[in-house]
């Protein structure tokens, strides 16, 4: 295995799921949304989406607060510091391995039987 | 599922586009330019208290909206939009600092191809934005100083051109790109010369606020019946 390809391995699980990937890529890009939006966006399930925010709340990659805007009650997501520098570092490394996987050896090529 | 956003920058765009999809931002800004131009169009003239009463309300009314414009849009946004189909932070408040320039979006593509691909990306945004600007100016000067009947149709093409290269940021939708030219061929069409010269760009103006009004009317309505309002429980 080349070394790069290596980071796969020590990749986060937490963040590497797609459902979690996509909510914290979603709030990388916002700064922060309430419930609503990031089941909009997501296409998830209440409760889904609920169990997700809820592993990302434990790691202390998300934020959640509950708050209103005027008479509407709103569940606000946010990353946290450690979720923003967890997600930047998730990037970078499979951002490594693509470029791994990319500029490897090229596939030995066919040769044809006559 | 649904079409999920792959990249961060794909998020990004969609939250921009969400602030303008109920339609509200650009009603505002035609309640705005309708209003100054009807102060405009309807100086007050002394002795005559409702007239200066109506002239005094849509000063107010522009003046509102032009210093409170953000709160009142929340404020709208929290009755209407909100709770039909969620909050996101206003992308003018998300600031590029927000999003680290070292972070990459992910893809096949080399890592400096998809660098120089963002970054040509950026470029291309912000020359946009000036070519508007240019448009615009272009056109409110040729209205303001040159004297002549054909100056509103040539207005009204490159108000349309800066409309049509703000389209896909700002959601502008074709009923303000091509009513613009049409606005402005028709007071070529029916320009009385002689008139009082202020008043054909405060006319003009009024036009446009209207069509912002009728494109922000159009986008609301739309938007309210793809998203009655439903209650959802959240955890």
């Amino acid at each position: 295995m080349k070394p790069d390809l290596k980071e796969l391995v020590t990749l986060d699980r937490t963040i590497h799921e797609p459902a979690r990937l996509m909510v914290m890529t979603v709030l990388y890009a916002v700064t922060e949304a309430d419930f609503l939006y990031l089941q909009r966006q997501s296409g998830l399930t209440q409760g889904n989406l609920s169990s997700h925010l809820l592993k990302l709340e434990d790691a202390k990659y998300v934020l959640i607060e509950k708050t209103f805007k005027g008479k509407y009650p709103l569940t606000i997501c946010s990353l946290t510091r450690k979720g923003r520098e967890a997600f930047e570092e998730y990037l970078r490394k499979m951002s490594t391995v693509s470029n791994a996987a990319g500029n490897g050896d090229q596939h030995p090529k066919r040769v044809r039987r006559k | 599922m649904n079409a999920s956003p792959p990249s961060v920058s794909d998020a990004k765009q969609q939250a921009w586009q969400y602030w303008f999809v109920d339609g509200l931002r650009h009603l505002l800004l035609g309640i705005a330019i309708l209003s100054i131009s009807i102060c405009m169009l309807y100086p007050p003239r002394p002795r005559a208290f409702w007239q200066l009463a109506i002239w005094a309300a849509t000063l107010t009314l522009y003046v509102a909206l032009m210093v409170r414009e953000r709160q009142i849009l929340e404020w709208l946004k929290t009755k209407i939009t909100y709770p039909r189909t969620g909050y996101v932070q206003s992308p003018f408040d998300v600031t590029d600092l927000a999003v680290s320039p070292n972070v990459l979006e992910l893809g096949l593509a080399p890592a400096d191809e998809r660098r120089a691909e963002a970054q040509r990306l950026l470029i291309a945004q912000r020359r946009q934005l000036w070519r508007a600007a240019a448009l615009v100016v272009a056109g409110s000067l040729a209205m303001l100083l040159i004297e002549s009947r054909w100056v509103y149709t040539v207005a009204g093409v490159l108000f349309a051109l800066a409309m049509w290269a703000l389209r896909r940021n700002d959601k502008v939708s074709w009923v303000a790109i091509v009513g613009i030219p049409i606005l402005g061929t028709c007071m070529t069409v029916f320009f009385v010369p002689g008139s009082y010269p202020p008043n054909r760009v405060a006319w003009f103006m009024a036009g446009w606020g209207g069509l912002f009004v009728l494109d922000g009317t159009i986008a609301l309505t739309r938007y309210l019946l793809r998203h009655p309002m439903s209650k959802v429980a959240e955890p």
